[in-house]
């Protein structure tokens, strides 16, 4: 009894939260998701400075990252959000994150194929133009499918706490 | 105890939000994975997608939006909504609501929905306004969408089609009570939200009196009455299955004298969807509705509505997403004038409604996406109506979207065209209903731009074309006088608004609304009907501007206007009407607040003939919400 009433607290305590970012729009909760993935990720190596998220073309879920991130760090990093001018490389960045207006998610992926960059995107198909995690819509929340192959193939190991998550899990070649 | 542990876990994380309560993006920052999905954005339409890239004429009216407006009840909360007519008119239907013309008390081309139940009566396909209410607090957002929207919804979708989405049970924990009164209403409600084993749940209860309206010549209009309502509504599941159960009951009585009104009625809607494995789902729903009406002496009817719909959407195919479904509705209704004036044959009838629909959203590059979509739609008094729509959308640069529309739709013929006789008994030399009446079709062209530049400034331009055809005309007969389809016509226009934030604590929004109509009928044909009747009685456009203020931390100052052009036939002069609310947080769990209504003039008609027209009237209305959470 005392166990039920204490979840039901908690529960209700938590309803107050969520109510708070009921009103949150798609590109801060992706900005958000984009923050709390590396952690959920088996990297090869820590960067040796600074923890880079690469953004190209999705202007506004950069400048919400830019915020969000602000005086905190990704796994004891200071975070830089690298906003990807045309024709600029992602080399250098740990995450990547091409937005779906973007014509080059394709030829973005692959100049970073083999290496440890984890490629994020929010295009339908995008698993097959090399994204690692892409972002779906599903019944207005934020969601993701995961490409196991991909992040194999660039040497990360995604935690199955957000495999749990994943609308979709395409299976490792192994 | 580990289940409470990870709860309390959540729990601290979420609490931590208040802390940094002026700024909710980094809030998020401190949500789990597991509640940052479970966070619904702003989106539209049965498919998920974002607002921006939607390829339709789509305005969204937000919780936020109807709260800081001060609405008492759903029409006034339309009044948000730039693409819309809102209109009090005489009769306690209150309000003449479209979208795109075609507007009258009777109102027929707008399909209006509350949850995915419809709320258009197939007597005589319109939204009777006087039996809906609900806990305003409770809705989640408003989408109006004008243009055409059969290939999804329906015929009747002709014009437009409104949403209204209530909120989640889970979002809607706790208790709340409001409670207000004014000059011209007073209202009342309580819900109360709590948790299920793997759900929530809600139940509420509503009561909102009207005080009647005068005339311009000083005498009442006798529209006053009250309307209560109660209901609920349980969302739970999980891995991948979600449940909905909800349900309402409603009794209303208006004064009108000295007939007067009474109405009641109850719903109950069932729904289930399933994820499925690669990237589909599965939706499943069916609800059971009825309404008792009884206007004294005049008419009374009684609908019982049951509907089931299934929707399947494909895992995505390649550059293909395909959705397809169907449904099936039974409606029987029992009308008869008591009076014996005239009568409806049958005065018991099965209506039915059968469709099957399929749509591909096809990614033809990945700036460009095409849908193509097609419903068939069976009623019991025309052959099957087709109602195809193609869509195409170009997201022309990040944050802007340019798209273009194609579509038919056809307003199905109801039962006040196809079964009204007078007098009781044949030889019927007055009504003779209309025997070889049909729908009437609209084709719809439409082209259109939304622009999000910078997170503060947003916009939406489109400009529309309609052809109408085979339009409701009524002429005499021999036999009497019969329903024909002799006329046709044509609209065009723009609808336009935008929102810019200038500031983190003030926000200005606009929109407007200009069009042009004809109507011709066919040589020869002496057409019985009003100009209104026939087309609608729209002002060629209409204005709206609102500035929303945030005056400190507890303080909130919302100004809205709108100018209305004038009405052609029966004529309406154009008015101006300037509302204002503030709002106080006394605490974080007390608001209370001030709404005046029409405060640049005492009174003014909005719809309707001059000696039977109500005055909206000048109003105050002060109220009081408390919540627990």
């Amino acid at each position: 009894m005392l166990r039920a009433t204490l979840t039901l607290l908690a529960a209700l305590a938590c309803l107050a939260g969520g109510a708070r970012a009921q009103s949150a729009t798609e590109e801060e909760v992706k900005a958000a998701f984009l923050y709390k993935f590396p952690a959920f990720v088996e990297w090869p190596e820590r960067p040796p400075a600074a923890f880079v998220i690469a953004v190209a073309d999705a202007e506004d879920v950069a400048s919400e990252l830019a915020r969000l991130s602000e005086g905190r760090d990704i796994l004891g990093r200071r975070v830089m959000v690298k906003p990807l001018r045309k024709g600029e490389s992602a080399a250098g960045a740990q995450v990547l994150f091409v937005g779906r207006e973007s014509a080059r998610l394709a030829e973005l992926a692959r100049s970073v194929a083999g290496t440890p960059v984890l490629v994020v995107s929010e295009s339908p198909g995008a698993l097959d133009q090399g994204s690692l995690v892409n972002f779906v819509l599903l019944e207005g929340r934020v969601r993701f499918e995961v490409a196991l192959d991909s992040a194999e193939r660039n040497g990360l190991r995604i935690s199955p706490r957000l495999l749990a998550l994943a609308t979709r899990v395409r299976a490792s070649r192994r | 105890m580990k289940h409470f542990a990870r709860a309390a876990l959540a729990c601290a994380a979420a609490l931590a939000c208040p802390a940094r309560a002026n700024d909710q993006v980094a809030g998020l920052a401190d949500l789990t994975l597991e509640q940052l999905s479970n966070i619904v954005v702003s989106s539209v339409s049965r498919h998920e997608q974002p607002l921006l890239r939607t390829p339709a004429s789509v305005y969204v009216i937000t919780a936020e939006d109807i709260r800081r407006s001060g609405a008492t009840s759903i029409p006034e909360a339309l009044r948000l909504a730039p693409n819309l007519h809102v209109a009090r008119v005489a009769d306690p239907t209150q309000y003449a609501i479209s979208a795109r013309g075609a507007n009258n008390a009777a109102a027929n081309k707008l399909l209006t929905m509350i949850d995915g139940r419809t709320i258009y009566t197939p007597f005589f396909s319109g939204t009777w306004w006087d039996a809906q209410d609900l806990m305003l607090e409770d809705v989640d957002r408003i989408e109006v969408i004008s243009g055409p929207g059969s290939t999804e919804w329906g015929a009747n979708a002709v014009n437009g089609v409104i949403n209204v989405i209530t909120k989640r049970a889970a979002d809607t924990q706790g208790a709340l009570i409001s409670a207000g009164a004014g000059n011209t209403t007073q209202s009342g409600g309580f819900r109360y939200g709590g948790a299920l084993e793997d759900g929530a749940y809600r139940v509420y209860g509503k009561t909102l009196r009207r005080e009647s309206t005068r005339l311009a010549s000083g005498a009442s209009s006798h529209d006053g009455g009250d309307i209560t309502t109660s209901g609920f509504r349980a969302d739970w599941g999980g891995h991948g299955d979600g449940f909905t159960l909800q349900g309402d009951a409603y009794s209303a009585g208006y004064d009108l004298t000295p007939q007067g009104r009474n109405l009641s009625g109850a719903n109950l809607l069932a729904r289930w969807n399933r994820r499925l494995d690669g990237g589909g789902a599965l939706q499943v729903q069916a609800y059971y509705d009825y309404t008792d009406r009884d206007h004294v002496s005049l008419l009374t009817d009684r609908l019982d509505t049951f509907d089931i719909e299934a929707i399947h959407t494909l895992a995505p195919l390649g550059r293909h997403r395909v959705q397809w479904g169907g449904g099936i509705r039974r409606s029987h209704d029992d009308s008869s004038i008591p009076v014996g004036t005239a009568v409806f044959l049958p005065n018991v009838a099965l209506l039915t409604r059968n469709n099957v629909f399929v749509q591909d959203e096809i990614a033809l590059r990945p700036d460009v996406s095409l849908t193509l979509g097609a419903k068939v739609e069976s009623n019991n008094y025309t052959k099957p109506e087709g109602l195809p729509t193609a869509r195409i959308g170009w997201a022309v640069a990040p944050g802007h979207f340019l798209w273009a529309a194609a579509s038919r739709a056809v307003r199905a013929p109801t039962r006040l065209e196809k079964d009204l006789y007078a007098p009781v008994n044949p030889p019927f030399t007055i009504f003779a209903g209309g025997p070889n009446y049909r729908s009437e079709v609209s084709k719809d062209y439409e082209i259109g731009y939304r622009s999000q530049p910078t997170s503060a400034l947003s916009y939406s331009a489109t400009l529309f074309y309609q052809r109408l055809e085979s339009l409701r005309t009524q002429v005499l007969t021999p036999a009497g006088a019969v329903f024909t389809n002799d006329a046709q016509g044509r609209t065009h226009g723009i609808e336009a608004w935008g929102s810019w934030r200038l500031r983190p604590w003030w926000q200005l929004s606009a929109g407007i609304t200009h069009m042009t109509k004809s109507v011709s009928i066919n040589p020869g044909v002496v057409n019985l009907l009003t100009p209104d009747a026939l087309s609608g009685n729209d002002p060629n456009g209409w204005v709206t501007f609102r500035s929303s203020m945030d005056l400190g931390a507890n303080l909130e100052l919302d100004v809205m206007a709108r100018h209305v052009n004038a009405l052609p036939s029966p004529s309406v002069p154009a008015y101006t009407a300037l509302d204002a609310r503030l709002g106080w947080k006394v605490r974080r769990d007390a608001q209370i607040s001030l709404t005046l209504q029409n405060l640049t003039d005492p009174g003014h008609p909005e719809f309707g003939l001059p000696a039977t027209r109500p005055e909206v009237p000048r109003s105050v209305f002060v109220s009081v919400r408390l919540t627990t959470n």
